[in-house]
């Protein structure tokens, strides 16, 4: 999204246009949005739900919103808490299917070559923190500054997070398949 | 790492983009319609007060008639008297509401229901 972009937002919501305000962040985040849920919940129509839950809750408090962010980090914010939310409460029902591929997305606008699946599939057995911050820092390549707003943590402990978690799945990619070889590419 | 796309293989179309902008606008609509306008707080407080005044009136009928061989209490409750007051049964002439208001409770209640 363009500054200026981001800058329309804050303008309308600045003048009291809520309504305006959200129909632009709509326009400009609502795939974003459903990437982050669904990289989280894993399954296509339970993200469109989170978005569809999270944008209540933005529209509930964009009112309230204090203006000391980017709009998008605030509304990202907003997204990741409901889909870990929606994530725990559906957890163990998806993990009780028979026949899920665990970690990889469930969505018709999903497509993966071997590669990016057992990306997945390492990523799923990272710890929550771990698997949030490589995902916001890897894929979305957001800065630091954003993803600790986000997710409420330190920028140093993102940064050890990502370390952690890059080592891991370099360690889990080569249990799935040993042919892997990330040394001669680093 | 080894080199790979970051591109996380989720690839959202225009139509379905547009999509989940109409579900996002479509929250919106749902949020503003279920949430209620402050005017709407404002009658759900009169008639609230209203029902307490019908209530207060209710008991002083029951308090000060004579009832011939009527020994035991009634009790008119206040969800006796909202239903009532909800049913449209009960009426006070302005005379009657002066009676049970003072000056100033009236001023209001009269401002209150012009409102």
């Amino acid at each position: 999204m363009s500054k200026a972009t981001e800058e329309s937002i804050h303008e309308a919501w600045s003048s009291h246009a809520y309504d305006q305000a959200f129909s632009l962040m709509a326009q400009c985040y609502a795939s974003d949005f459903y990437r982050t849920a669904l990289r989280i919940v894993l399954d296509h129509a339970t993200a469109q739900d989170v978005v569809q839950e999270a944008s209540v809750k933005m529209w509930r408090a964009l009112p309230k919103f204090k203006g000391d962010s980017k709009f998008s980090t605030w509304a990202y914010r907003i997204v990741v808490n409901e889909a870990l939310g929606t994530l725990r409460k559906s957890k163990n029902f998806h993990r009780s299917l028979d026949g899920v591929d665990i970690g990889v997305p469930d969505s018709p606008y999903f497509e993966a070559d071997r590669l990016l699946a057992d990306l997945y599939r390492a990523l799923a057995n990272l710890p929550e923190r771990q698997r949030l911050t490589f995902q916001l820092r890897y894929f979305d390549a957001k800065p630091y500054s954003d993803i600790s707003e986000i997710l409420g943590t330190s920028v140093g402990g993102l940064k050890a997070n990502y370390h952690h978690a890059v080592e891991r799945i370099k360690r889990e990619m080569r249990e799935l398949n040993p042919d892997y070889d990330f040394e001669s590419n680093e | 790492m080894n080199k790979m796309s970051k591109y996380d293989g989720i690839h959202v179309p225009p139509e379905a983009h547009q999509d989940l902008v109409a579900h996002m606008m479509a929250a919106m609509d749902i949020s503003q319609r279920t949430a209620v306008p402050s005017s709407r707080r404002r009658i759900r407080t009169l008639s609230l007060w209203a029902a307490s005044v019908a209530a207060l009136w209710a008991v002083g009928i029951f308090l000060f008639t004579d009832r011939p061989g009527t020994e035991s209490d009634v009790w008119v409750t206040d969800d006796l008297a909202w239903e009532v007051f909800q049913a449209g049964e009960l009426e006070l002439s302005v005379d009657e509401a002066a009676a049970l208001l003072d000056e100033s409770e009236l001023t209001q209640i009269l401002a209150d229901l012009t409102y």
